[in-house]
Protein backbone atom coordinates (compact mmCIF):
# COMPACT_ATOMS: atom_id res chain seq x y z
CA UNK A 1 0.00 0.00 0.00
CA UNK A 2 1.17 3.30 -1.13
CA UNK A 3 1.31 6.51 1.08
CA UNK A 4 0.52 9.59 0.09
CA UNK A 5 2.71 12.37 -0.28
CA UNK A 6 3.36 14.32 2.60
CA UNK A 7 1.75 17.55 2.04
CA UNK A 8 -0.39 15.93 -0.73
CA UNK A 9 -4.19 16.71 -0.41
CA UNK A 10 -5.91 13.18 1.07
CA UNK A 11 -8.00 11.69 -1.85
CA UNK A 12 -11.25 10.42 0.28
CA UNK A 13 -12.92 14.20 1.24
CA UNK A 14 -12.39 15.10 -2.40
CA UNK A 15 -14.19 11.83 -3.94
CA UNK A 16 -16.78 12.81 -1.41
CA UNK A 17 -17.11 16.28 -2.29
CA UNK A 18 -17.22 15.23 -5.79
CA UNK A 19 -19.88 12.65 -5.34
CA UNK A 20 -22.56 15.20 -5.91
CA UNK A 21 -21.26 17.07 -8.65
CA UNK A 22 -20.82 13.88 -10.48
CA UNK A 23 -24.58 13.44 -10.08
CA UNK A 24 -26.09 16.96 -10.50
CA UNK A 25 -23.78 16.37 -13.98
CA UNK A 26 -24.94 13.28 -15.66
CA UNK A 27 -28.52 14.88 -14.55
CA UNK A 28 -27.95 17.70 -16.56
CA UNK A 29 -26.69 15.31 -19.43
CA UNK A 30 -29.59 13.80 -19.48
CA UNK A 31 -31.79 16.26 -19.44
CA UNK A 32 -30.08 18.12 -22.33
CA UNK A 33 -30.63 14.82 -23.79
CA UNK A 34 -34.40 15.28 -23.73
CA UNK A 35 -34.35 18.71 -24.77
CA UNK A 36 -32.80 17.61 -27.51
CA UNK A 37 -34.94 15.07 -28.60
CA UNK A 38 -37.74 15.87 -30.86
CA UNK A 39 -40.28 12.87 -30.91
CA UNK A 40 -42.29 14.43 -33.97
CA UNK A 41 -39.87 14.21 -35.62
CA UNK A 42 -37.87 11.11 -35.00
CA UNK A 43 -41.51 9.02 -34.89
CA UNK A 44 -43.02 10.59 -37.89
CA UNK A 45 -39.70 8.43 -40.22
CA UNK A 46 -40.81 5.68 -37.83
CA UNK A 47 -44.60 5.72 -38.77
CA UNK A 48 -43.56 6.10 -42.34
CA UNK A 49 -41.64 3.07 -42.51
CA UNK A 50 -44.16 1.24 -40.45
CA UNK A 51 -46.82 2.25 -42.78
CA UNK A 52 -44.84 1.42 -45.79
CA UNK A 53 -44.45 -2.20 -44.75
CA UNK A 54 -47.40 -5.03 -43.64
CA UNK A 55 -47.88 -5.09 -40.00
CA UNK A 56 -48.22 -8.06 -38.39
CA UNK A 57 -50.81 -7.04 -35.21
CA UNK A 58 -54.64 -5.18 -36.38
CA UNK A 59 -53.24 -1.77 -34.67
CA UNK A 60 -52.48 1.66 -36.44
CA UNK A 61 -48.54 2.28 -36.29
CA UNK A 62 -50.07 6.23 -36.64
CA UNK A 63 -51.63 5.80 -33.55
CA UNK A 64 -49.01 3.99 -31.61
CA UNK A 65 -46.84 6.79 -32.58
CA UNK A 66 -48.81 9.96 -32.16
CA UNK A 67 -49.38 8.08 -28.37
CA UNK A 68 -45.69 7.64 -27.90
CA UNK A 69 -45.30 11.16 -29.33
CA UNK A 70 -47.75 12.69 -26.51
CA UNK A 71 -45.91 10.52 -23.92
CA UNK A 72 -42.56 11.21 -24.51
CA UNK A 73 -42.92 14.68 -24.90
CA UNK A 74 -44.75 14.91 -21.13
CA UNK A 75 -41.40 12.77 -19.96
CA UNK A 76 -39.26 15.31 -21.43
CA UNK A 77 -41.32 18.26 -20.26
CA UNK A 78 -41.46 16.50 -16.85
CA UNK A 79 -38.05 15.69 -16.74
CA UNK A 80 -36.58 18.77 -17.77
CA UNK A 81 -38.62 21.10 -15.04
CA UNK A 82 -37.63 18.66 -12.60
CA UNK A 83 -33.88 18.89 -13.51
CA UNK A 84 -34.00 22.46 -13.03
CA UNK A 85 -35.91 23.07 -10.35
CA UNK A 86 -33.84 19.92 -8.54
CA UNK A 87 -29.93 20.67 -9.56
CA UNK A 88 -30.06 23.52 -11.02
CA UNK A 89 -31.84 26.38 -8.76
CA UNK A 90 -31.17 29.85 -9.96
CA UNK A 91 -29.20 31.07 -6.77
CA UNK A 92 -28.03 34.67 -7.04
CA UNK A 93 -26.51 34.25 -3.34
CA UNK A 94 -24.11 31.69 -4.80
CA UNK A 95 -22.73 34.78 -7.33
CA UNK A 96 -21.48 36.72 -4.16
CA UNK A 97 -18.18 34.35 -4.02
CA UNK A 98 -17.54 36.16 -7.13
CA UNK A 99 -16.24 38.71 -5.23
CA UNK A 100 -13.69 36.40 -3.00
CA UNK A 101 -11.98 35.61 -6.21
CA UNK A 102 -9.32 32.68 -5.75
CA UNK A 103 -10.05 32.82 -1.73
CA UNK A 104 -13.09 31.57 -2.27
CA UNK A 105 -13.47 27.30 -1.12
CA UNK A 106 -14.04 24.90 -3.71
CA UNK A 107 -18.12 24.86 -3.67
CA UNK A 108 -18.20 28.52 -3.04
CA UNK A 109 -15.74 28.68 -5.72
CA UNK A 110 -18.07 26.08 -8.28
CA UNK A 111 -21.45 27.44 -7.52
CA UNK A 112 -20.32 31.10 -8.20
CA UNK A 113 -19.01 30.32 -11.57
CA UNK A 114 -21.33 27.81 -12.35
CA UNK A 115 -23.85 30.43 -11.95
CA UNK A 116 -22.54 33.33 -13.42
CA UNK A 117 -21.59 31.22 -16.61
CA UNK A 118 -25.11 30.34 -16.97
CA UNK A 119 -26.33 33.71 -16.82
CA UNK A 120 -23.79 34.67 -19.33
CA UNK A 121 -24.85 32.42 -21.99
CA UNK A 122 -28.70 33.05 -21.59
CA UNK A 123 -28.06 36.53 -21.53
CA UNK A 124 -26.23 36.07 -24.77
CA UNK A 125 -28.53 33.79 -26.07
CA UNK A 126 -27.41 30.11 -25.23
CA UNK A 127 -30.31 28.57 -23.20
CA UNK A 128 -29.91 25.20 -24.49
CA UNK A 129 -26.05 24.35 -24.16
CA UNK A 130 -25.02 22.31 -21.81
CA UNK A 131 -22.82 23.37 -18.46
CA UNK A 132 -21.24 21.32 -15.93
CA UNK A 133 -19.70 21.89 -12.76
CA UNK A 134 -16.83 18.88 -12.73
CA UNK A 135 -14.47 20.66 -15.12
CA UNK A 136 -14.84 24.05 -13.17
CA UNK A 137 -14.17 22.35 -9.84
CA UNK A 138 -11.15 20.92 -11.90
CA UNK A 139 -9.77 24.28 -12.41
CA UNK A 140 -9.89 25.22 -8.94
CA UNK A 141 -8.41 22.43 -8.08
CA UNK A 142 -5.25 23.40 -10.96
CA UNK A 143 -5.13 27.22 -9.26
CA UNK A 144 -6.45 27.69 -6.01
CA UNK A 145 -2.72 26.64 -4.72
CA UNK A 146 -1.17 28.79 -6.81
CA UNK A 147 0.71 31.88 -5.31
CA UNK A 148 -0.46 35.03 -6.44
CA UNK A 149 -1.09 38.89 -6.42
CA UNK A 150 -4.53 39.51 -5.26
CA UNK A 151 -4.09 43.51 -5.63
CA UNK A 152 -7.08 44.32 -7.71
CA UNK A 153 -5.07 46.52 -10.17
CA UNK A 154 -2.06 44.42 -10.38
CA UNK A 155 -0.53 43.05 -13.63
CA UNK A 156 -0.45 39.14 -12.15
CA UNK A 157 -4.10 39.33 -11.10
CA UNK A 158 -5.16 40.38 -14.70
CA UNK A 159 -2.79 37.95 -15.47
CA UNK A 160 -4.68 35.01 -13.17
CA UNK A 161 -8.06 36.05 -14.19
CA UNK A 162 -7.02 35.12 -17.86
CA UNK A 163 -5.43 31.95 -16.79
CA UNK A 164 -8.68 30.99 -14.94
CA UNK A 165 -10.80 32.07 -18.72
CA UNK A 166 -8.52 29.72 -20.97
CA UNK A 167 -8.81 26.73 -18.37
CA UNK A 168 -12.38 27.18 -18.33
CA UNK A 169 -12.76 27.49 -21.85
CA UNK A 170 -10.59 24.42 -22.51
CA UNK A 171 -11.93 22.84 -19.64
CA UNK A 172 -15.16 20.94 -21.17
CA UNK A 173 -17.52 22.94 -18.75
CA UNK A 174 -19.56 24.00 -21.95
CA UNK A 175 -19.76 20.80 -22.96
CA UNK A 176 -21.20 21.24 -26.97
CA UNK A 177 -20.90 23.98 -29.00
CA UNK A 178 -20.72 24.18 -32.61
CA UNK A 179 -18.98 27.47 -32.20
CA UNK A 180 -15.13 26.85 -30.76
CA UNK A 181 -14.61 30.50 -30.01
CA UNK A 182 -17.94 30.23 -27.78
CA UNK A 183 -16.64 28.68 -24.64
CA UNK A 184 -13.50 31.30 -24.61
CA UNK A 185 -16.02 34.56 -25.15
CA UNK A 186 -18.07 33.40 -22.15
CA UNK A 187 -15.17 32.58 -19.60
CA UNK A 188 -13.73 36.02 -21.02
CA UNK A 189 -16.87 37.65 -20.36
CA UNK A 190 -16.68 35.97 -16.97
CA UNK A 191 -13.33 37.13 -16.21
CA UNK A 192 -14.32 40.71 -17.42
CA UNK A 193 -16.56 40.68 -14.59
CA UNK A 194 -14.67 39.67 -12.05
CA UNK A 195 -12.21 42.24 -12.33
CA UNK A 196 -14.86 44.82 -12.67
CA UNK A 197 -15.92 43.07 -9.14
CA UNK A 198 -12.24 43.10 -8.02
CA UNK A 199 -11.93 46.74 -8.63
CA UNK A 200 -15.56 48.03 -7.52
CA UNK A 201 -15.97 49.37 -4.01
CA UNK A 202 -19.81 47.71 -4.29
CA UNK A 203 -19.69 43.88 -3.26
CA UNK A 204 -23.55 43.26 -3.06
CA UNK A 205 -25.66 41.44 -4.88
CA UNK A 206 -26.77 44.46 -7.48
CA UNK A 207 -22.94 44.52 -7.87
CA UNK A 208 -22.43 41.33 -9.13
CA UNK A 209 -25.52 41.13 -11.57
CA UNK A 210 -24.34 44.79 -12.82
CA UNK A 211 -20.30 43.32 -13.22
CA UNK A 212 -22.03 40.45 -15.41
CA UNK A 213 -24.32 42.59 -17.62
CA UNK A 214 -21.88 44.95 -18.66
CA UNK A 215 -19.33 42.46 -19.39
CA UNK A 216 -22.00 40.24 -21.47
CA UNK A 217 -23.07 43.42 -23.12
CA UNK A 218 -19.23 44.58 -24.04
CA UNK A 219 -18.70 40.93 -25.21
CA UNK A 220 -21.68 40.96 -27.82
CA UNK A 221 -19.61 44.47 -28.44
CA UNK A 222 -16.09 43.25 -29.12
CA UNK A 223 -16.57 39.87 -30.29
CA UNK A 224 -14.09 40.37 -33.33
CA UNK A 225 -11.29 41.12 -30.65
CA UNK A 226 -12.05 38.57 -28.83
CA UNK A 227 -12.11 35.61 -31.59
CA UNK A 228 -8.87 37.55 -32.79
CA UNK A 229 -7.21 37.06 -28.93
CA UNK A 230 -8.10 33.60 -28.87
CA UNK A 231 -6.67 33.07 -32.35
CA UNK A 232 -3.34 35.12 -31.14
CA UNK A 233 0.07 33.79 -30.86
CA UNK A 234 -0.30 34.44 -26.80
CA UNK A 235 -3.95 34.20 -25.55
CA UNK A 236 -3.29 34.35 -22.12
CA UNK A 237 -1.50 37.89 -22.55
CA UNK A 238 -3.63 39.16 -24.79
CA UNK A 239 -6.20 38.53 -23.07
CA UNK A 240 -4.87 39.93 -19.91
CA UNK A 241 -4.11 43.17 -21.47
CA UNK A 242 -7.51 43.73 -22.78
CA UNK A 243 -8.99 43.20 -18.92
CA UNK A 244 -6.79 45.63 -18.17
CA UNK A 245 -7.33 47.99 -20.51
CA UNK A 246 -11.05 47.68 -20.35
CA UNK A 247 -11.90 47.43 -16.30
CA UNK A 248 -10.96 50.73 -15.41
CA UNK A 249 -13.84 52.27 -17.53
CA UNK A 250 -16.30 49.63 -16.80
CA UNK A 251 -16.01 49.94 -13.32
CA UNK A 252 -18.73 51.33 -10.87
CA UNK A 253 -17.03 54.36 -8.91
CA UNK B 1 -25.15 77.20 -28.54
CA UNK B 2 -26.79 76.26 -25.05
CA UNK B 3 -24.46 74.06 -22.73
CA UNK B 4 -26.96 73.15 -20.07
CA UNK B 5 -24.83 70.56 -18.70
CA UNK B 6 -21.89 72.98 -18.12
CA UNK B 7 -22.97 74.15 -14.43
CA UNK B 8 -23.41 70.34 -13.41
CA UNK B 9 -20.47 69.13 -14.37
CA UNK B 10 -19.03 72.46 -12.79
CA UNK B 11 -19.87 70.69 -9.69
CA UNK B 12 -18.07 67.52 -10.12
CA UNK B 13 -14.62 66.60 -8.94
CA UNK B 14 -12.20 65.66 -11.15
CA UNK B 15 -14.46 65.21 -14.54
CA UNK B 16 -11.35 64.41 -16.79
CA UNK B 17 -10.89 60.94 -14.90
CA UNK B 18 -14.41 60.28 -14.37
CA UNK B 19 -15.87 60.59 -18.00
CA UNK B 20 -13.62 58.03 -18.59
CA UNK B 21 -16.01 55.61 -16.50
CA UNK B 22 -18.96 54.18 -18.63
CA UNK B 23 -21.36 54.81 -16.00
CA UNK B 24 -20.15 58.83 -16.23
CA UNK B 25 -20.26 59.09 -19.32
CA UNK B 26 -23.64 57.78 -19.80
CA UNK B 27 -25.16 59.33 -17.29
CA UNK B 28 -24.01 62.73 -17.99
CA UNK B 29 -25.12 62.14 -21.76
CA UNK B 30 -28.14 61.20 -20.46
CA UNK B 31 -28.79 64.08 -18.66
CA UNK B 32 -27.11 66.60 -21.36
CA UNK B 33 -29.93 65.16 -23.62
CA UNK B 34 -32.94 65.45 -21.12
CA UNK B 35 -31.69 69.11 -20.33
CA UNK B 36 -31.28 70.15 -23.97
CA UNK B 37 -34.53 69.14 -25.11
CA UNK B 38 -36.22 70.56 -22.18
CA UNK B 39 -39.87 72.05 -22.82
CA UNK B 40 -38.69 71.49 -26.82
CA UNK B 41 -41.37 68.69 -27.37
CA UNK B 42 -39.04 66.81 -28.98
CA UNK B 43 -38.94 62.81 -28.44
CA UNK B 44 -35.57 60.71 -28.29
CA UNK B 45 -34.25 57.42 -27.80
CA UNK B 46 -31.09 56.03 -27.18
CA UNK B 47 -29.44 52.87 -28.13
CA UNK B 48 -27.54 51.93 -25.04
CA UNK B 49 -25.80 49.31 -27.04
CA UNK B 50 -24.71 51.74 -29.73
CA UNK B 51 -23.79 54.63 -26.73
CA UNK B 52 -21.22 51.89 -25.24
CA UNK B 53 -20.14 51.40 -28.69
CA UNK B 54 -19.02 54.52 -29.25
CA UNK B 55 -17.65 54.75 -25.58
CA UNK B 56 -15.52 51.45 -26.06
CA UNK B 57 -14.20 52.85 -29.33
CA UNK B 58 -12.84 56.17 -27.57
CA UNK B 59 -11.29 54.20 -24.87
CA UNK B 60 -9.38 52.45 -27.78
CA UNK B 61 -8.29 54.96 -29.20
CA UNK B 62 -7.45 57.23 -25.81
CA UNK B 63 -5.34 54.60 -25.17
CA UNK B 64 -3.23 54.44 -28.17
CA UNK B 65 -3.17 58.28 -28.48
CA UNK B 66 -2.51 59.02 -24.93
CA UNK B 67 1.27 59.52 -25.01
CA UNK B 68 1.07 62.34 -27.15
CA UNK B 69 -0.82 64.18 -24.16
CA UNK B 70 2.37 64.65 -22.64
CA UNK B 71 3.42 66.98 -25.51
CA UNK B 72 0.69 69.18 -24.82
CA UNK B 73 -2.31 68.06 -22.26
CA UNK B 74 -4.35 71.00 -22.56
CA UNK B 75 -4.44 70.50 -26.48
CA UNK B 76 -5.00 66.65 -25.96
CA UNK B 77 -8.16 67.59 -23.97
CA UNK B 78 -9.43 69.22 -27.04
CA UNK B 79 -8.62 66.67 -29.24
CA UNK B 80 -10.26 63.90 -26.68
CA UNK B 81 -14.01 65.72 -26.80
CA UNK B 82 -13.26 66.00 -30.70
CA UNK B 83 -12.59 62.01 -30.93
CA UNK B 84 -15.89 61.88 -28.54
CA UNK B 85 -17.83 63.80 -30.77
CA UNK B 86 -16.74 61.83 -33.92
CA UNK B 87 -17.61 58.31 -32.28
CA UNK B 88 -20.85 59.66 -31.31
CA UNK B 89 -21.32 60.61 -34.90
CA UNK B 90 -20.09 57.23 -35.89
CA UNK B 91 -22.30 54.85 -33.87
CA UNK B 92 -25.24 57.67 -33.80
CA UNK B 93 -26.89 56.33 -30.48
CA UNK B 94 -29.51 58.62 -30.78
CA UNK B 95 -33.30 59.04 -32.71
CA UNK B 96 -35.34 62.30 -32.15
CA UNK B 97 -38.92 62.64 -33.58
CA UNK B 98 -41.09 65.42 -32.85
CA UNK B 99 -38.74 68.01 -34.48
CA UNK B 100 -40.12 71.63 -34.53
CA UNK B 101 -39.01 75.06 -35.89
CA UNK B 102 -39.89 76.26 -32.18
CA UNK B 103 -36.47 75.48 -30.23
CA UNK B 104 -32.90 76.85 -31.03
CA UNK B 105 -31.72 77.27 -34.40
CA UNK B 106 -28.82 74.71 -34.32
CA UNK B 107 -31.28 72.20 -32.35
CA UNK B 108 -33.76 72.31 -35.27
CA UNK B 109 -31.32 72.68 -37.89
CA UNK B 110 -29.40 69.47 -36.92
CA UNK B 111 -31.07 68.10 -34.11
CA UNK B 112 -28.63 64.99 -33.56
CA UNK B 113 -25.57 66.83 -33.83
CA UNK B 114 -26.41 69.95 -31.79
CA UNK B 115 -26.79 67.47 -29.06
CA UNK B 116 -23.64 65.37 -29.35
CA UNK B 117 -21.45 68.72 -29.53
CA UNK B 118 -23.03 70.39 -26.78
CA UNK B 119 -22.34 67.25 -24.63
CA UNK B 120 -18.79 66.88 -25.87
CA UNK B 121 -18.26 70.84 -25.58
CA UNK B 122 -19.71 70.65 -22.28
CA UNK B 123 -17.04 68.30 -20.91
CA UNK B 124 -14.18 69.60 -22.72
CA UNK B 125 -14.78 73.04 -21.37
CA UNK B 126 -15.38 71.67 -17.51
CA UNK B 127 -11.93 69.61 -17.98
CA UNK B 128 -10.70 73.18 -19.22
CA UNK B 129 -12.16 74.61 -16.15
CA UNK B 130 -11.14 72.41 -13.52
CA UNK B 131 -7.22 71.32 -14.57
CA UNK B 132 -5.95 73.91 -16.83
CA UNK B 133 -6.73 77.38 -15.31
CA UNK B 134 -10.24 78.59 -17.23
CA UNK B 135 -12.31 77.82 -20.07
CA UNK B 136 -12.53 79.70 -23.00
CA UNK B 137 -15.76 81.13 -24.72
CA UNK B 138 -17.10 79.64 -27.94
CA UNK B 139 -16.40 81.15 -31.10
CA UNK B 140 -18.51 83.10 -33.06
CA UNK B 141 -18.66 79.83 -35.29
CA UNK B 142 -20.64 77.69 -32.95
CA UNK B 143 -23.62 80.55 -33.65
CA UNK B 144 -23.05 80.15 -37.44
CA UNK B 145 -25.33 77.58 -39.69
CA UNK B 146 -22.93 77.49 -42.56
CA UNK B 147 -20.67 75.99 -40.26
CA UNK B 148 -23.03 73.37 -39.07
CA UNK B 149 -24.18 72.99 -42.45
CA UNK B 150 -20.59 72.43 -43.67
CA UNK B 151 -19.50 70.15 -40.75
CA UNK B 152 -22.71 67.75 -41.31
CA UNK B 153 -21.64 67.50 -44.83
CA UNK B 154 -18.47 66.50 -44.27
CA UNK B 155 -19.27 63.99 -41.05
CA UNK B 156 -21.10 61.98 -43.53
CA UNK B 157 -18.05 61.12 -45.82
CA UNK B 158 -15.62 60.91 -42.32
CA UNK B 159 -17.00 61.28 -38.78
CA UNK B 160 -13.28 62.00 -37.99
CA UNK B 161 -14.11 65.63 -39.26
CA UNK B 162 -15.83 66.48 -35.75
CA UNK B 163 -12.43 66.59 -34.34
CA UNK B 164 -11.36 70.20 -35.99
CA UNK B 165 -15.05 70.90 -35.89
CA UNK B 166 -14.71 70.97 -32.20
CA UNK B 167 -11.63 72.74 -32.54
CA UNK B 168 -13.16 75.78 -34.47
CA UNK B 169 -16.02 75.74 -31.70
CA UNK B 170 -14.05 76.08 -29.03
CA UNK B 171 -11.04 78.50 -30.69
CA UNK B 172 -8.33 75.54 -30.85
CA UNK B 173 -6.28 75.62 -34.47
CA UNK B 174 -7.87 72.91 -36.10
CA UNK B 175 -6.31 69.96 -38.17
CA UNK B 176 -8.49 69.55 -41.27
CA UNK B 177 -5.61 67.72 -43.51
CA UNK B 178 -4.84 64.40 -40.86
CA UNK B 179 -8.01 64.83 -38.16
CA UNK B 180 -7.54 61.59 -36.78
CA UNK B 181 -3.73 62.10 -35.98
CA UNK B 182 -3.21 63.62 -32.65
CA UNK B 183 0.80 64.09 -32.86
CA UNK B 184 -0.32 66.48 -36.25
CA UNK B 185 -2.44 68.40 -34.84
CA UNK B 186 -0.89 72.25 -35.13
CA UNK B 187 -0.40 72.81 -31.17
CA UNK B 188 1.62 69.76 -30.86
CA UNK B 189 4.08 70.37 -33.77
CA UNK B 190 4.50 74.01 -32.44
CA UNK B 191 5.38 72.31 -28.84
CA UNK B 192 7.54 69.96 -30.11
CA UNK B 193 9.04 72.51 -32.46
CA UNK B 194 10.30 74.22 -29.12
CA UNK B 195 11.52 71.75 -28.13
CA UNK B 196 13.70 70.77 -30.95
Amino acid sequence: MTRPEKGSRPQFPDVLEEAPRLVKDLLRGLRHNLRQLDPTRDLDTFAQNATSSAFPLPLSPLALAAELVRETRKAAKFGSSLARDVIDPQQDDALLALVEGRDADRAAYVQARYQATRYLMKRMGYTDTLLLERPIARVWAETALSSSDNRANSETHFAHLADQALRLAQSGAIAQSDDRHFPFRIFSALALAEALLSLSPNHDSAAVMGALEIAAEVMALRQGTFDAIMNGFDPAAALAAELKLLAPHLTEA
Amino acid sequence: MRLPILPELAREQDVRHRVRELRFFEASFRRNLALRLEDTGITSRTDRAKLHAAFLAWVDNFHVTREIAETDRRDFVCYAAGRMLAELFRHSPLSLSNVNDTVDPDLAAWPEGSIYASYCLGVALSVLKQDFDGAPSLSDASTDRRVWESIRENIRDNPDYAIPFLDLLIGQTPNWTDPSLPERRPAVRAKQAMAA
